[in-house]
């Protein structure tokens, strides 16, 4: 069952119910309780998923402009490198799908780390490449495509799209 | 009363008034007063002020920093609206708020990680002091209010100031409430002839001792944590405790203090025009309020986190148009949401000039200000938190070299925090956890 969580909520006792009805007499179906920290820990990976998609599609909108050398260029790359550093810390343990919450994050992330690891840090590789379309814009579409081809490369295998 | 030299009191000084026909004569706890120093007072030497200054949804990349063209500032498009007061500010660029792998928590983990120097782990949880009250603490000592908060939108969540991880200053969100606080019952105004108390304030003081004696039983009946939440409490009481010693003591007022016309009443919302009406009539109340010392801290918020702001008639606010404006193809920015930043900084540049045209000793209250500005993201759009827009006003009585454009290149954030907790004068080398952890000051900022 998935659950969605309404943003502003903060003391969050999910009640997944196995379908059983009080009013027939037999027990409720045990209450599970989501910590507060795999609340933020999902809403706040979400969040910034998000923010790294708008500074793609900030980037591939100026690419689209003729504006390679832009200071949005320029901006979004630092915040991709930015978040790019810090993926890994995203995914705490118990913030799989197994707690109930609504995701598109598959459990296999937390039951294969190595190969996990591995496209996170090929996606931080080709942000860092991508920084050096800064210097040189002319390698921005070829940057751009290859930090593209990463996120690509992760959704496949560990992404479930909803 | 027993007055020695200029400002300071006598130990052993009893305040005497009249209280039901009887003359009554009240002992005072020791105060700052009483200590023997060489600070100045309100009429000679005006003191160091220092506050925020808060505005939602940051700006636009490349619209909003200036550029250093032969030496001098030269604004951009969205910073454009401070040109009559650039003189007076520094711009800061390039500082990051550092999260140490926490996820970046939407309108958030920017004012936290600057304000406290800790990332938040979770959302909308503070993990310490903001800086801010901490310099209250130390400027503050002897002023009737540690620090005078408003938000010019009414509401009062609207507050970025933390005493503690979990105690929040609560602003005041009408004119109405504000000038009331400053001016109304307990301002003492210099006046000619003998001072005399305020019985109502005598007797006020004298149920707080009442108070203050059962603390120390009560509290040896309470567990830790009981313990700490009575200690919040008592902290409150103490600083209704400091009014009522204000009000019962002779203060010297500066010349230009005076009460101003009391405000009338507005409409308090989200609505820019009413943001602007209240903000720039409540800057004034705050500025007389700075000149008659009535406290030496103050935090403004113009408009909220996640801005709600918007034009009259218009359903969509500030926060909205970051998300949903397309991105004007031919300018390359989101046209509408950089209205709304520049909309912001007319507002800071209303408050700039409210209080450099308060006159103070012969110059401005601005020049013994420190005012910082500052926003909770940089790029709305991605909720960006790296180069967070930020600014000081004034010259914090000599201490601030202003009209610069101080750059950084992804230096913690929190070297804000702590160049300003220095110059406020707190013993502080070293401020922030973890990524934020930092012990160098801007010293380009100094004097």
């Amino acid at each position: 069952m998935k659950l969605s969580i309404k943003p502003g909520a903060c003391a969050i006792a999910l009640s997944i119910m196995a379908g059983v009805s009080a009013c027939g007499g037999e027990p409720a179906a045990p209450e599970i309780q989501v910590p507060q920290e795999i609340v933020d820990a999902v809403k706040g990976r979400q969040a910034n998923f998000s923010d790294v998609g708008a500074a793609f599609k900030a980037i591939s909108d100026e690419m689209k402009a003729g504006r390679n050398d832009s200071a949005t260029v320029e901006f979004s790359i630092k915040a991709l490198k930015q978040y790019s550093r810090s993926v890994e810390m995203w995914f705490p343990e118990g913030s799989g799908p197994a707690s109930g919450l609504e995701m598109e994050a598959k459990a296999n992330i937390w039951a294969e780390p190595e190969a996990f690891a591995e496209e996170i840090a090929n996606f931080q590789t080709a942000i860092e490449g991508l920084s050096e379309a800064t210097e040189n814009p002319d390698l921005l579409m070829a940057k751009f495509r290859a930090a593209g081809g990463t996120c690509k490369s992760c959704h496949d295998t560990f992404r479930e799209e909803k | 009363m027993i007055l020695l030299g200029r400002n300071r009191l006598s130990r052993r000084t009893l305040l005497r008034g009249a209280m039901s026909g009887s003359a009554l004569s009240v002992g005072l706890p020791w105060l700052e007063a009483m200590a023997q120093t060489t600070g100045g007072s309100a009429a000679s030497q005006p003191p160091m002020r220092m506050g925020t200054w808060f505005w939602g949804l940051g700006v636009t990349p490349g619209l909003w920093t200036p550029e250093v063209v032969d030496g001098k500032l030269q604004l951009g498009p969205e910073s454009a609206p401070l040109e009559k007061v650039k003189s007076h500010l520094n711009f800061l660029s390039g500082f990051d708020a550092i999260l140490d792998g926490k996820a970046n928590h939407v309108h958030v983990s920017g004012t936290f990680s600057l304000r406290s120097g800790i990332a938040p782990t979770n959302f909308g949880v503070m993990e310490g002091p903001t800086f801010e009250t901490l310099i209250a603490e130390k400027l503050g000592g002897r002023t009737r209010f540690k620090t005078i908060d408003f938000t010019a939108t009414g509401n009062p969540r609207d507050a970025y100031s933390f005493r503690s991880a979990r105690v929040k200053n609560t602003p005041e969100t009408s004119a109405e409430a504000l000038y009331q606080r400053l001016f109304g019952a307990g301002f003492n105004e210099a006046s000619e002839g003998e001072f005399v108390p305020d019985p109502k304030a005598l007797r006020r003081m004298s149920v707080l001792s009442v108070v203050g004696d059962d603390r120390k039983a009560l509290e040896g009946r309470l567990g830790t944590e009981d313990r700490a939440r009575l200690d919040q409490y008592f902290t409150s009481v103490r600083e209704v405790e400091r009014q009522l010693e204000i009000q019962t003591t002779e203060q010297e007022m500066a010349a230009a203090c005076h009460v101003p016309e009391a405000p009338g009443s507005f409409e308090a919302n989200y609505n820019l025009k009413n943001v602007h009406q209240n903000h720039e009539v409540m800057a004034k109340l705050l500025a007389m309020a700075l000149v008659c010392d009535q406290s030496r801290s103050f935090n403004v918020v113009f408009s909220n986190s996640a801005s709600s702001l918007h034009r009259e008639g218009e359903a969509s606010s500030h926060h909205l148009y970051t998300h949903e404006e397309f991105t004007d193809a031919d300018a390359g920015y989101q046209v509408e949401t950089s209205k709304f930043v520049r909309q912001n900084m007319e507002g800071f540049a209303k408050f700039v000039e409210i209080l450099a045209d308060t006159p103070e000793a012969g110059g401005s209250l601005l020049d013994n200000c420190l005012v910082f500005a500052h926003s909770d993201t940089s790029w709305a759009k991605i909720h960006a938190v790296q180069d967070i827009p930020m600014m000081t006003a004034g010259r914090a009585s000599g201490r601030v070299k202003p009209g610069q454009l101080i750059s950084a290149n992804g230096d913690p954030i929190s070297r804000v925090g702590l160049t300003l907790q220095q110059l406020a004068g707190l013993p502080v080398g070293e401020w922030g956890e973890n990524g934020l952890k930092t012990s160098s000051s801007i010293s380009q900022m100094i004097a």
